[in-house]
């Protein structure tokens, strides 16, 4: 062979060689990207055969995969992305209990978020607090943000919804005398209807009765009657579902004659409850009102609401309600630095929690009338708004400092 | 009335076809559904979609009856078994078509009426009315028709009916679709009044039941006064003793069947 030739080749081979590395480079450098990525698993348990349950889990569809696509979350120089497991707890304890086990012996979980009913919650707390799994869970039962829990944090605001609630209500029936509950005979009915009842009290509003009903409760005529008869101001729904039910409670009451005020610690799911409740049925309800609905919303609503509509076709509000846990978990990674449920539990019941979310903003509280003087419980901004021709307007809004004032005031103790 | 409803289509296709029909609380929310996806979906008038809801319920039951009861006829456990495959097979299916929320219909009928210082909402009048025409109508169809006297003569001696050439086949499948589009009717009526869940049958079957053992397994009049002493006592129970209604339920189950062991219009039957 020439030289010529030879170095001809040698151009040829040498181009090739250039040329593949030019190829290669980027699939090596995507591959170590991606190799560098770990992914944490995270699992959450939800009453999927309820409204709540499946909005809830909508939600959570929209907002942790844009979470990783924007880049996950950084601990410690390493990235992660979130794998959220769901599994269905059908709101019973044997359902969350099963679900949880699953999550922690199968799926290797090291924490579970955004759970809602109480009577999951508790059940599988046996076993999370046991294996130190970090809980930030939904809920309602004072069991969740219990003294002797090291790794479950109640990241609802619920249990401290409720005076707030009660100061708007009384500044909006400021002659009421007497209230009447209507809860769900369950753990977090009744862990509701005590904390209502105590608040109720508290604020000069004598309880004539709390009535309970089966969960499953479709025929409220009644529950509806019995309540008629007693005559009372105010009515409330202490632990109520947030959908069609609770429009068929409100529906029952309006069928019965009731003519007073009626009062909901819940964000109700407007377009459920609209569809069996008529706009009379509904008129002059006061609840919750998430700040997606405000007439001008915050960018952080609003976007949300905008991912929602889109993923979706129709927003639904309450989508919202049970998803703080997500945001907290977030929060608490930052925080800590570490992914070690010990380290998060210990950091954050020492030295307390802040987080924003698109219902504005939260933070844990101690709670030393439960004994606990660990941050371990959720208060919040609270907006409220009442039913004015079937549409939900905005009546006020109380601040952080103003919704924990209130708490202190009704349940005693310093909780920040 | 609802559950007079509902316990005297279980005691006919108990009575003429002889299946224990565990299903039959899926045919009611299979009604309901059928209801709420004509109204909402395809938007048909109310009055119309409950009228094609009673229609599909029955199709589907005859369909259910000739590809499911019609080989298995006769062995009461076998049917039995059967229909509980069939109810998880409808109440999966409402689950995947229709999802796990609940649903609703809004009310049709609007305003109330005023008994004393009780308020009764006019749809549940119209309900209760059509439920008492439905059964004026059950009447008249056993009693008075070709049909309804054909069902009887195959309940009380299936061979001597087919002597006198009546198809009994044909009867046992007509049993069925009746009696499960009473269920379907009961269902559509329902839909505006209460949600609408892939679950909402059990608790329905479960009163149905009762309703049977308070009647007397095969009596139709069994069926409507075992279906207001049920219905009343829960209502009236609630009103009085709250929570405690249930329990209540028990105890006049109890003590009606230590008086009446086969049921109010019952007859006990004793294993030989």
């Amino acid at each position: 062979m020439s030289k010529k030739v030879c170095i001809r080749y040698n151009g040829l081979i040498t181009a090739f060689i250039c040329l593949a590395l030019l190829f290669l480079l980027p699939l090596h450098l995507q591959a170590q990207s991606s190799k560098d990525v770990k992914v944490l698993k995270v699992g959450t348990t939800l009453p999927l055969n309820l409204g709540m349950g499946v909005e809830t889990k909508k939600m959570l569809e929209i907002i942790v995969p844009k979470f990783n696509e924007a880049g996950g979350i950084t601990i410690k120089g390493q990235r992660y992305n979130i794998d959220l497991i769901i599994y269905d707890d059908k709101y019973s304890a044997e359902g969350g209990r099963a679900a949880v086990e699953r999550l922690i012996h199968q799926d290797k979980v090291k924490h579970i978020i955004c759970q809602i009913g109480s009577a999951p919650i508790v059940a599988g707390m046996t076993i999370s607090e046991q294996e130190k799994i970090l809980v930030m869970a939904g809920g309602a039962s004072e069991r969740i943000v219990g003294p002797k829990n090291r790794y479950t944090f109640g990241t609802s605001t619920t249990r401290t919804s409720i005076p707030p609630l009660w100061m708007m209500a009384r500044k909006l029936f400021p002659n009421a005398k007497t209230v009447v509950f209507l809860s769900p005979d369950d753990e977090t009915g009744k862990a509701r209807a005590k904390e209502e009842k105590q608040v109720a009290e508290a604020l000069g509003v004598k309880v004539l009765d709390v009535l309970y009903y089966p969960r499953d409760t479709v025929d409220f005529s009644s529950i509806a009657a019995k309540v008629k008869s007693m005559n009372s101001d105010i009515v409330a729904y202490p632990g109520a579902s947030a959908g069609t039910q609770f429009g068929l409670q409100l529906k029952a009451m309006y069928a019965a004659g009731f003519k007073g005020g009626q009062v909901s610690g819940i964000t109700p799911q407007i377009e459920e409850i609209k569809s069996v409740a008529s706009n009379e049925a509904i008129e002059g309800l006061l609840c919750k009102m998430p700040e997606t609905e405000l007439p001008s919303p915050p960018a952080l609503a609003r976007t949300i609401k905008q991912d929602y509509t889109n993923k979706y076709g129709k927003w639904s509000d309450a989508s919202l309600s049970w998803i703080p846990g997500w945001y907290a978990f977030v929060a608490a990674l930052k925080k800590a630095d570490s992914t070690d449920p010990d380290v998060i539990a210990n950091l954050i019941a020492e030295t307390g929690l802040d987080w924003e979310m698109p219902n504005g903003k939260f933070t844990l509280v101690k709670r030393p009338d439960l004994k606990n003087s660990r941050y371990t419980d959720t208060c919040a901004e609270q907006i409220y708004g009442k039913f004015v021709s079937g549409k939900l307007t905005y009546v006020g809004k109380l601040s952080l400092d103003e919704v924990i004032g209130s708490c202190e005031k009704v349940f005693g103790g310093k909780w920040k | 009335m609802v559950y007079v409803m509902i316990a005297s289509g279980l005691i006919l296709v108990l009575g003429v076809a002889r299946i224990f029909n565990f299903a039959h609380g899926d045919f009611y929310m299979l009604g309901a559904f059928a209801t709420f996806a004509l109204c909402q979906v395809l938007h048909i008038n109310f009055y119309l979609s409950v009228v094609i809801a009673i229609g599909v319920v029955a199709l589907f039951a005859i369909f259910c009856y000739r590809f499911i009861f019609h080989y298995i006829r006769g062995n009461l456990l076998l049917c039995a078994a059967a229909s509980i495959g069939l109810s998880m097979m409808i109440e999966r299916g409402a689950l995947i078509s229709f999802g796990t929320q609940e649903r609703g219909l809004p009310s049709q009928i609007t305003g109330s009426m005023t008994i004393g210082t009780v308020n009764l909402p006019m749809e549940k009048i119209v309900v209760i009315l059509v439920c008492i025409a439905v059964m004026v109508g059950l009447y008249y169809l056993l009693m008075a028709t070709k049909l309804g006297k054909a069902m009887r003569a195959v309940k009380l001696d299936t061979e001597a009916a087919a002597l006198q050439g009546i198809n009994t086949t044909k009867i046992y499948a007509l049993a069925m679709a009746t009696g499960c589009a009473l269920a379907g009717l009961a269902g559509g009526i329902i839909a505006p009044l209460f949600s609408i869940t892939p679950h909402m049958g059990h608790s329905m079957l479960l009163k149905s039941f009762m309703v049977l053992i308070v009647g007397g397994l095969e009596s139709m009049l069994g069926g409507v006064v075992g279906g207001l002493v049920i219905g009343m006592t829960l209502s009236f129970g609630y009103y009085f003793l709250g929570g405690l209604s249930e329990i209540l339920l028990f105890v006049v189950i109890g003590v009606i069947l230590v008086f009446k062991p086969g049921g109010i219009f019952g007859e006990v039957v004793e294993d030989v």
